[in-house]
């Protein structure tokens, strides 16, 4: 379902599904609970390989955002067409920034 | 019980008297109770009529040997029947005629009380064993009979709710200034996406939602949130004030529960005020046949506290269309330039182009469920 992978005190989150969606999402939140540090406070998210994120996948990633502390930051690294898409039509591309690749979304959070 | 005292019901087929006293008395001592047919015609008459748990059968008979005795009471019975042949040692090629004809054992002639004892304790774990797989097939069976039964009924509920909640959103008809036209496919009998128009004293209201998640939950959520922005719209609460107490409530609510949603009211003959809540941007679609994404939007509802939602005004005169759907139609193939080309080639009005809209979607699908719920809400200025 995901991988983490620490760099620094930045959480690199690669999620390993094709689809996050409603059957998805449950088993992806309970594996961010278990396998993410709780005082994390910076996270990358790399969706390179995922194709589609329907409503209750976008709300697991607001979910995971929330889990952060006040001053903690969530990234996506390498959205595919569809996600940045459904990320623009949800307006949630204001709330998520957006890296074409893992590296640059390490050096924007500074990890 | 143990399995070593489950007294056995025994056929035994000899056509040698002696042997046969000799079986019944040895038999009577390991507390089994014999019945002695003398060929196997006499054995197949009980086997019809009395239920027996053990055939002891000699092989060597007139008319019909042991081996094809025990073929046709194999082929008669439904029941397990422990068939052991009585033969003389040696006989290896009947007894593997035997054990393809349907025997379970064989003794050795002359049969010795040892002998007898041991084959009757093989019977005994054998029957045992066969007793307490009927009882399980048996509970499994009405297991299965009643999941198939809940399940029925579940399906049939959910069909009866399906179809009531169709009946309750769907909206084709003329309101105002709006001729509007709708599709509605749920991915399973019920769904999360919902639709309405209704007038009001100053214009006509219009709005469409998809609640996270399929099926019943999703359901209940999305027609709760329907009759709120009724009751809401009805009460004149502005767009900005619906919105905004929709996405309140979605956030006081346990768990997490997300939508997405449009707003709108046609007031004048010329605008249309539009919130967009996170739902896919509807097309509109001029008198000329000019088709558009109307892309300015905020946040779905449900997920954050201090979300803004602004009013977009749009122009929206005689023969204009505004295409509101769900992020369903996307999932069931249609990309968005397709729409876009669809929605340009069909000026005609919301009940026609809805109607052809969803004509289109089952066709991509090859008539199969779709994998999200599909809504479609077409709007036409009459």
């Amino acid at each position: 379902m995901i991988i983490v992978d620490s760099r620094g005190d930045v959480a690199m989150v690669h999620v390993a599904v094709d689809r996050l969606d409603a059957a998805a999402s449950p088993a992806f939140k309970q594996a961010v609970a278990s396998q993410v540090d709780a005082d994390t406070a910076k996270l990358v998210l790399d969706m390179r390989a995922v194709e589609f994120v329907d409503s209750t996948g976008l709300g697991a990633i607001v979910s995971l955002m929330k889990r952060l502390p006040p001053d903690g930051v969530l990234v996506i690294a390498a959205p595919r067409h569809p996600v940045r898409r459904l990320l623009q039509i949800t307006g949630l591309d204001r709330l998520f920034r957006q890296f074409d690749t893992t590296e640059e979304a390490l050096a924007a959070i500074g990890g | 019980m143990s399995a070593a005292e489950i007294p056995l019901r025994v056929l035994v087929v000899e056509d040698d008297d002696i042997a046969a006293d000799y079986l019944c008395l040895l038999l009577g001592q390991n507390g089994c109770t014999a019945t002695v047919a003398g060929n196997g015609e006499e054995a197949l008459e009980f086997l019809r009529e009395l239920r027996f748990d053990l055939m002891l059968t000699d092989w060597m008979m007139p008319k019909m040997d042991g081996v094809e005795l025990i073929r046709r009471a194999r082929e008669l019975l439904q029941h397990y029947l422990h068939v052991v042949l009585l033969t003389a040692p040696g006989e290896e090629r009947t007894m593997r005629t035997a054990l393809e004809a349907g025997a379970d054992d064989f003794l050795y002639k002359p049969i010795s009380a040892t002998q007898l004892q041991l084959g009757l304790a093989t019977a005994r774990r054998v029957l045992g064993l066969q007793q307490r797989l009927e009882r399980k097939n048996r509970a499994l069976a009405e297991s299965t009979r009643r999941v198939r039964a809940a399940y029925r009924q579940l399906k049939s509920d959910l069909r009866a709710a399906g179809t009531m909640q169709r009946s309750l959103i769907t909206v084709d008809g003329v309101t105002g200034f709006l001729a509007h036209g709708s599709y509605l496919q749920p991915s399973i009998d019920i769904g999360g996406d919902s639709f309405g128009v209704l007038p009001l004293e100053d214009g006509t209201f219009f709005f469409a939602v998809d609640v996270s998640g399929h099926g019943v939950p999703a359901a209940l959520n999305s027609f709760a949130i329907h009759q709120r922005v009724v009751q809401l719209a009805r009460s004149g609460t502005d767009l900005r004030g619906i919105a905004e107490a929709v996405n309140r409530e979605l956030m006081d609510q346990p768990g997490e529960s997300y939508a997405t949603a449009l707003f709108g009211v046609v007031a004048t003959d010329t605008e249309i005020s539009l919130i967009r809540a996170g739902h896919p941007p509807p097309v509109i679609v001029k008198s000329c046949g000019k088709a558009e994404f109307a892309e300015d939007g905020g946040l779905p509802l449900g997920m954050f506290e201090a979300a803004a939602f602004d009013v977009l005004q749009l122009r929206f005169e005689q023969g204009d269309l505004l295409l509101c759907y769900s992020d369903g139609v996307m999932e069931s193939g249609m990309g968005e330039d397709e729409l876009l080309a669809f929605c340009a080639s069909a000026r005609t009005s919301g009940v026609e182009v809805a109607a052809a809209l969803g004509q289109k979607l089952s066709e991509l699908r090859g008539g199969t469920d779709p994998p999200d719920d599909i809504s479609v809400l077409a709007l036409s200025r009459v």
